[in-house]
């Protein structure tokens, strides 16, 4: 255990030395990852699908804040979906200005989980991102989490329909509406991935919350109870097809990760570190602060009973003369 | 000598001016009821157009059936219940808003408040 306590403390200093340098790193990395992925199963714009202009992308998405990277990646997704089919771009640019208008109108810079969602539900471990979100963000990131989810199930449903979706039909000009609306409306899947990852989230932040001892713990292992029976049970009740094994390598996967989150940032919050300079007379500061994750102590309310004591002669002081004088006067 | 008391004190107020003071400064600005107010105004506006485009994508959905039965439909009493969706969606969408915006209005008053008073320390400890 020690051995692990110092292994923290040195990862801490290190990124606390080279934090500058790791942040757009991973940002880099995070945009380079979701590019590839929308390239590599929508990819059907051959001039936006090249590596070098993914690699400009992502290199813009290690500068600019999360939320730029969120809004990129919808625009490269609706070039796609254009190239595609003209009807299948319009329901796109239609789902991407509802989720704007209902969540990112409340929390403009909370777009990471949108982008996680797909990527982790693509390597079939879901859970991963509902979990630690519940343990170090607050309970509105459930919404960003469904929205992901939602995102990932419509895309899945236009690749495996591409063939479809993109010849010329004769059907009517509606047909490729209804096909690619019926990929949503019809999705039990999805509707019981949004429920599960949602309810997660929130069970693992009510009890994050409170000021129980192991309350972390306890979290933890109640979310991926719930994330695992939900899933398990809804996909039995509603007839999907469910893998058991790779059910039960998920939750262990999301252990796994869960439990070294908790381990690097129960006390400390990285995602908000500040850093501030200013000057007094003697010196010029270069400061960084590094918010604490505070639990909320109970609140005490002390009352005391006691019997009031009259005043005798020999305690009465000069403040109570002038009291007295100045009330007098006013009289 | 350093002071740490007095780079804590200024560290946090730094930090605010940094982060928190454009964003927090504007709530305060306003009184809570005019916040408020405003934000709910700017989601009936947003939740209007998003509960269109969901009534289009509903329409586009279902065009084949509204084009044969274009002449059949009670227009009056799908344009009713049309309207009572809309009513309950904005209802609900300006509930969270009302909520959202309080707590944020709250906080940042409590925020600006402990601001002025680090304010106050810091001018404070010059004079001493």
């Amino acid at each position: 255990m020690t051995t692990l306590l110092e292994i923290k403390e040195k990862l801490r200093a290190f990124y606390a030395k080279y934090d500058i340098y790791i942040k757009p790193a991973l940002k880099f990395l995070l945009a380079l990852v979701v590019y590839i992925q929308i390239n590599g199963n929508i990819g059907y714009n051959s001039k936006i699908e090249s590596f070098p202009i993914t690699l400009v992308l992502a290199l813009l998405g290690a500068i600019l804040p999360i939320g730029a990277t969120v809004f990129i990646a919808a625009i490269v997704i609706l070039l796609h979906l254009y190239a595609l089919s003209f009807e299948v771009a319009i329901i796109g640019f239609i789902l991407f200005v509802m989720v704007y208008f209902l969540y990112f109108r409340f929390s403009p810079k909370k777009g990471m989980n949108v982008l996680l969602m797909p990527i982790c539900l693509k390597f079939r471990v879901g859970s991963v991102v509902p979990v630690t979100s519940g343990l170090v963000s607050e309970w509105y990131s459930a919404i960003s989490i469904v929205s992901g989810t939602l995102v990932y199930y419509f895309l899945l449903g236009i690749k495996e329909n591409a063939s479809t979706l993109g010849a010329e039909t004769d059907e009517g000009i509606t047909y490729k509406f209804t096909a690619v609306i019926n990929q949503l409306v019809g999705n039990k899947q999805m509707y019981l991935a949004m429920v599960t990852f949602a309810l997660t989230t929130l069970v693992v932040y009510t009890i994050r919350k409170l000021s129980a001892n192991y309350s972390w713990y306890i979290a933890i292992i109640t979310g991926l109870l719930v994330n695992f029976i939900m899933e398990l049970g809804g996909k039995l009740m509603l007839g999907i097809s469910l893998n058991l094994g790779f059910l039960l390598l998920e939750t262990a996967v999301t252990a796994i990760v869960a439990f070294i989150v908790m381990f690097m940032t129960f006390n400390l919050d990285y995602t908000r570190v500040e850093r501030v300079q200013f000057e007094d007379d003697d010196y010029y500061y270069y400061v960084k602060a590094v918010p604490k994750i505070f639990v909320a102590e109970k609140e005490k309310t002390v009352k005391t009973i006691s019997t009031k004591k009259k005043k005798s002669r020999s305690d009465f002081t000069k403040e109570d003369f002038e009291e007295q004088m100045g009330r007098n006067i006013e009289e | 000598m350093i002071n740490e008391d007095k780079i804590k004190t200024m560290t946090k107020l730094a930090a605010f001016d940094e982060s928190d003071a454009k964003k927090y400064s504007q709530i305060i600005e306003y009184y809570r009821s005019d916040y408020i107010g405003k934000e709910m105004l700017k989601s009936t506006l947003m939740g209007t157009i998003a509960y269109v485009f969901c009534v289009a994508l509903w329409f586009f959905s279902n065009a084949d059936d509204f084009l044969k039965n274009i002449n059949n439909l009670d227009y009056m009493s799908l344009g009713m219940d049309l309207l009572k969706k809309y009513l309950l969606f904005l209802l609900a969408y300006l509930f969270i808003t009302y909520v959202v915006y309080a707590v944020r209005y709250s906080y940042g008053q409590k925020k600006v408040k402990n601001y002025h008073k680090n304010i106050h320390n810091i001018l404070k400890s010059y004079d001493e």
